[in-house]
């Protein structure tokens, strides 16, 4: 059977998909469900049966999740330095890394049936190995306007405050994703995080809070269970650099 | 008739008894039982907080024991009754028991360094005189490991807290090295291209602190190249064997010799080599 590229996130039915390197095959289960595969230059990769659902979807993922579950943050580094004014406001695009998702969807209950590692994924240790922390990694470019949709890639907008008297440097923004939300549009690669608010308090500290999704037309996606625990604060400090 | 004053007489002892000394007594013992029950139970809300649960039970009950024979030989005190023998008794019991537990009373005093120094903790992978493994638990008296090849080792306190201890677990992320020797006549500049390659695309190579690949010996039978990456901590293992893998085939895939120790012998006078016919040896 001849695949079919994979044009965006969404529902797909029975066929034979390609997803990056992978195929993605999707066959019906004597009408009780369907059976999924993916693989990978011959090696499947992952196959499962589906009973009961014929509704598959794939939607973005958080970044924390394969090839490993080692992390809950993410470390955006922006591939140029922006030097800030002091008491000065600024906002641009960024990209943070996303994975993908198969969910297996009946009526609202959904099960994960698969978890794709989206482009390249890398992690990075912020701060030292003593007292620090590894993060997903990933590095942006800075645009002015929402950058072209791509695999593997969410747009957030970042608007950075510097609160302090001197010029400052930043060349950085941490992330949790468990205060994260990935909101995505069907039948294209965009996908969206909320807005970043970055507070500079100094040379070298910061604090990222998360606002409202500032992308149109797109929706959210169904948090799988477990992934973010209830949180009392919605904020993410930058202690060792920025 | 019964004569009653014979009755009384076998009682006359009870009026000769102090019995103002006994009830002060009776008061100081039950006055330090509930002194010692009160200390055993705060020693034990406070000492749960920062030591397992087992080494605060027992602490606070040798606490509650303390108090209660001291109270106790308060009390005998008030009785008049002389505590001198007895005194010297516990003494002499005490030296004895001291020599005879001295390994115990080591092994329980540098449990308890070991719980206020916290050089380790359940859970964490360690290196203890040789013995690697994971943590189990700390005890009063001796710390538990389960080794990788899942034998369990009880090492004793005393050794633990005299010993190095390495923490291989305690930070978030830890150092890779490979030394990968290439053949002189192989090109340097390509074979760190390949490593570099291969060290960058792995997903668990930490991007900062950056990996570093560079040419560290000239051997005598190879050019040694000295690979160093950072690893989470969690992920060590799999990426030393996976990387190592990863980087023997793509060196070998790029056509780039790993030369095995070689010698050449050169003899101080020439060789003479004589070849017999097997029919002239007949």
């Amino acid at each position: 059977m001849r695949a079919v590229d994979l044009k965006g996130y969404g529902k797909i039915g029975v066929g034979r998909y390609k997803l990056l390197n992978y195929f993605i095959e999707i066959t019906d289960f004597n009408g009780k469900g369907v059976k999924y595969t993916r693989s990978e230059n011959g090696s499947i990769l992952a196959d499962s049966l589906v009973i009961g659902s014929h509704d598959v979807t794939i939607v973005p993922m958080y970044p924390v999740l394969v090839p490993k579950r080692i992390t809950e943050y993410v470390l955006v580094e922006l591939n140029k330095r922006v030097d800030i004014a002091p008491s000065t406001n600024t906002e641009f695009y960024v990209q943070v890394p996303v994975d993908i998702a198969v969910y297996a969807y009946r009526g609202k209950n959904f099960t994960i049936v698969d978890l794709i590692p989206g482009y390249n994924p890398k992690y990075t240790l912020y701060s030292n190995p003593n007292e620090g922390i590894i993060a997903r990694y990933i590095k942006t470019g800075i645009h002015d306007h929402e950058p072209k949709a791509e695999i593997g890639k969410a747009i957030a907008l970042v608007r950075v405050r510097n609160k302090t008297r001197e010029w400052v440097a930043l060349t950085k923004v941490l992330l949790h994703s468990g205060n994260l939300r990935l909101y995505y549009e069907e039948g294209s690669w965009r996908a969206c995080v909320q807005e970043l608010n970055v507070a500079i308090d100094s040379k070298s500290t910061a604090s990222v809070t998360y606002r409202e999704v500032t992308c149109r037309d797109v929706k959210p996606v169904d948090d799988p269970p477990g992934l973010r625990p209830p949180r009392i604060v919605y904020k993410t400090n930058m202690l060792w650099g920025i | 008739m019964v004569d009653l004053s014979n009755i009384t007489e076998g009682f006359s002892w009870f009026a000769s008894v102090n019995w103002l000394q006994i009830f002060i007594a009776i008061v100081i013992l039950i006055l330090g039982v509930f002194i010692a029950y009160v200390a055993r139970k705060l020693f034990y809300r406070t000492l749960i907080k920062f030591v397992p649960k087992t080494i605060a039970h027992n602490t606070a009950r040798l606490i509650y024991y303390a108090l209660v024979i001291i109270f106790a030989i308060s009390a005998l005190g008030t009785l008049g009754i002389d505590l001198t023998a007895l005194i010297i008794a516990a003494g002499i019991i005490g030296i004895i028991l001291g020599f005879a537990l001295q390994s115990v009373t080591a092994n329980l005093v540098s449990g308890l360094f070991l719980y206020w120094e916290r050089p380790l903790k359940p859970g964490d992978v360690v290196d203890i005189d040789g013995h690697v493994g994971v943590v189990l638990d700390i005890s009063i008296m001796s710390t538990r490991i389960r080794g990788f090849d899942g034998i369990l080792i009880r090492v004793p306190n005393e050794k633990v807290f005299n010993t190095v201890i390495k923490n291989i677990g305690a930070n978030v992320a830890r150092r890779l090295e490979f030394i990968v020797g290439i053949a002189y006549k192989e090109d340097a500049e390509k074979a760190v291209d390949v490593i570099t390659r291969v060290v960058n695309e792995h997903p668990f190579v930490l991007v900062h602190p950056e990996p570093e690949v560079f040419v560290s010996n000239l051997g005598n039978s190879s050019v040694d190249i000295t690979v160093r990456v950072w690893t989470p901590t969690s992920e060590w293992m799999s990426v030393r064997k996976e990387l190592l893998w990863r980087l023997k085939k793509a060196i070998t895939e790029a056509g780039i010799e790993i030369p095995f120790p070689q010698s050449d012998v050169w003899f101080r006078s020439p060789l003479e080599v004589r070849i017999k016919d097997v029919d002239e040896k007949k």
